[in-house]
């Protein structure tokens, strides 16, 4: 059981809800923006984390927006990686959020949960790092737009008090050639290993990492490497890791020299992927 | 069992026990009996095993890390038993409890080291281990 | 804007199996320990309590979640449904125990739950035809259905 109190609102609108949080943080009560509540919940049980004041956005209504307008598909932070994969208006998404936990628990899994939580994994975010969606955050400071990779690409960038709203994707990214890749220790509902999605686009592909590193990310240089047709694939793909750019992760689901090898195998199947999808 | 050699990742698709059970007295309790069994070795042979720091503590306490087999990825089984009675046995039955668990580890280690072309001899027979009695250091970039 | 000041407790309406139950919970009560030691259905299992091992499913507006990390006070205007819900008559209960799954306990609940939402959509007619082969009840349902 949670061995500690804590305050617990349900606000309606965007506003109370960046109220609620800032009123608690005066209070010092260190508040949490709540979605599906698996990290909040299970971290909390084995006192990892601590609060005292959990603000759930599950009722604002941009938050549960799911909808193509104007072009985009708006996606609301609190909707579910169940809602998304059955949407299926991105279908990488679709396939990436598929193999990745359980159905229970994407069952209760929100989008913006799964990007701003504690989880460093956030595979479900790599899909939005190659379509360069942007986000609406809601904060002290009033409501932003940005670009997905000032606010997430290579770590968590919100001010305090800040919360993720929707995500904005330009519909004309949604149904190009791409391919995911999920590796794991040896089960296949497991943490990853190494996480690669990809894009092929007009004369370009576009890559994205989970699981490598202690953050997702997308980088230009990893992307120009891969895509220098004047070198034969495996040695873009020794190039470029040989040259990653975060130190690769060495923990209990492998080593650091293992992880390199399935990387380099998983590019391999990348690559061969979109050049047969793409060209 | 398929082998795949490039990333030394693996699926068991067929086990076969066969044990001498003394006699038979219920077939359905004795079969079930063994794929549990069987079904708990691989498990355990496969990806089970506490890790632990310097100090002495337990790493992955939780089942999320310390994996277990899950209903779907198990093979197929099939079971059969010899029947030599044992005179001092109820009707000549001998305790076949244990036999699947106790089995299981040693067959798929000698599965893998057939296919695998390299002895396994320690536990969990994880991808990564596989790759590592390959002779890793090659593959190292 | 919602007041705060309410970190203690607070009586909350849950709506379970078709029936409302009025109860007292604190905000750090998870669902399963609501349902359990609030309610008495103890039929959703605290198994790891730590959202992997499945045993404390229940259906929360048709859909299968784990109980234990969902809090209490998430859970006023949503249906609840435990397996208490299913009277011990449906047709995957009687698949399951028909597959010798000699009780259909523990962490089979969750297997149940998931079993049986496959069944309410259309979408696996490959487990259909497996549970109304090992259900006469459910094959039965599915024929008068055509």
């Amino acid at each position: 059981m949670i061995s500690f109190d804590f305050e617990y609102v349900l606000p309606a609108t965007m506003e109370e809800a960046v109220q609620s949080f800032q009123h608690a943080d005066s209070l010092r009560l260190e508040p949490l923006y709540y979605g599906g509540g698996s990290e909040i919940i299970t971290m909390a049980r084995i006192d990892q984390l601590r609060t005292g004041a959990m603000i759930d956005v599950k009722a604002i209504p941009e938050c549960k927006a799911l909808l193509h307008q104007g072009g985009k598909w708006i996606v609301g932070a609190a909707r579910t990686l169940t809602e998304l994969a059955a949407d299926n208006s991105f279908p990488l998404l679709t396939e990436t959020v598929l193999h990745l936990a359980d159905q229970t628990n994407r069952n209760r899994i929100t989008i913006g949960g799964h990007v701003c939580g504690k989880l460093f994994y956030r595979e479900a975010l790599l899909p939005f790092l190659l379509t360069d969606s942007e986000v609406i955050l809601a904060g002290p400071r009033g409501v932003r737009r940005a670009s997905i990779h000032t606010v997430f690409n290579g770590g968590l960038r919100l001010e305090r008090g800040e919360m993720l709203v929707q995500l904005i994707t330009d519909r004309r990214y949604l149904d190009q050639p791409t391919y995911t890749v999920k590796r794991t220790k040896i089960e296949y509902v497991d943490y990853p290993v190494v996480r690669i999605c990809a894009m092929h686009t007009g004369d370009w592909m576009r890559f994205a990492f989970a699981g490598v590193s202690a953050v997702p990310f997308r980088s230009q240089q990893i992307d120009e490497a891969l895509n220098n047709r004047s070198l034969p694939p495996e040695v873009r793909i020794n190039q470029v890791i040989r040259n990653w750019p975060l130190p690769v992760l060495s923990d209990m689901l492998a080593s650091a020299d293992y992880r390199r090898f399935v990387l380099s195998n998983a590019l391999s199947d990348t690559l061969a992927a979109l050049e047969l999808k793409g060209g | 069992m398929e082998f795949d050699k490039r990333e030394c990742t693996y699926r068991i698709v067929k086990v076969y026990s066969v044990f001498d059970a003394g006699r038979v007295i219920n077939a359905g309790t004795a079969r079930g009996q063994v794929v549990g069994g069987v079904n708990m070795g691989l498990s355990f042979a496969s990806r089970e095993g506490f890790l632990f720091n310097q100090a002495g503590v337990v790493l992955n306490p939780q089942l999320r890390s310390y994996k277990i087999t899950r209903f779907g990825e198990q093979p197929e089984y099939a079971v059969d038993f010899v029947e030599t009675p044992f005179v001092e046995g109820p009707y000549g039955a001998r305790g076949i409890a244990e036999h699947g668990t106790i089995g299981s580890p040693g067959s798929l280690a000698n599965a893998l080291s057939i296919a695998a072309g390299v002895e396994l001899n320690e536990l969990p027979l994880t991808p990564e281990l596989i790759w590592r009695a390959r002779g890793a250091a090659h593959d190292l970039i | 804007m919602p007041s705060l000041g309410r970190g203690g407790k607070r009586e909350v309406e849950l709506i379970v199996n078709g029936k409302k139950h009025l109860t007292v919970v604190r905000s750090a009560d998870t669902l399963l320990r609501v349902l359990r030691e609030h309610l008495g259905l103890t039929g959703a299992k605290a198994g790891c309590e730590n959202g992997d091992c499945g045993a404390c499913t229940v259906l929360v507006n048709g859909v299968p979640i784990k109980s234990c990390f969902m809090l209490a006070v998430e859970a006023p205007g949503r249906n609840v449904t435990t397996i208490e819900g299913l009277g011990g008559e449906s047709a995957v209960q009687e698949a399951l125990l028909t597959l010798l799954l000699f009780n259909v306990d523990f962490v089979h609940r969750g297997l149940l739950w998931f079993a049986m939402r496959c069944c309410n959509r259309t979408r696996m007619p490959m487990l259909r035809r497996y549970v109304a082969g090992c259900s006469p009840t459910f094959a039965a349902a599915q024929a008068m259905k055509k």
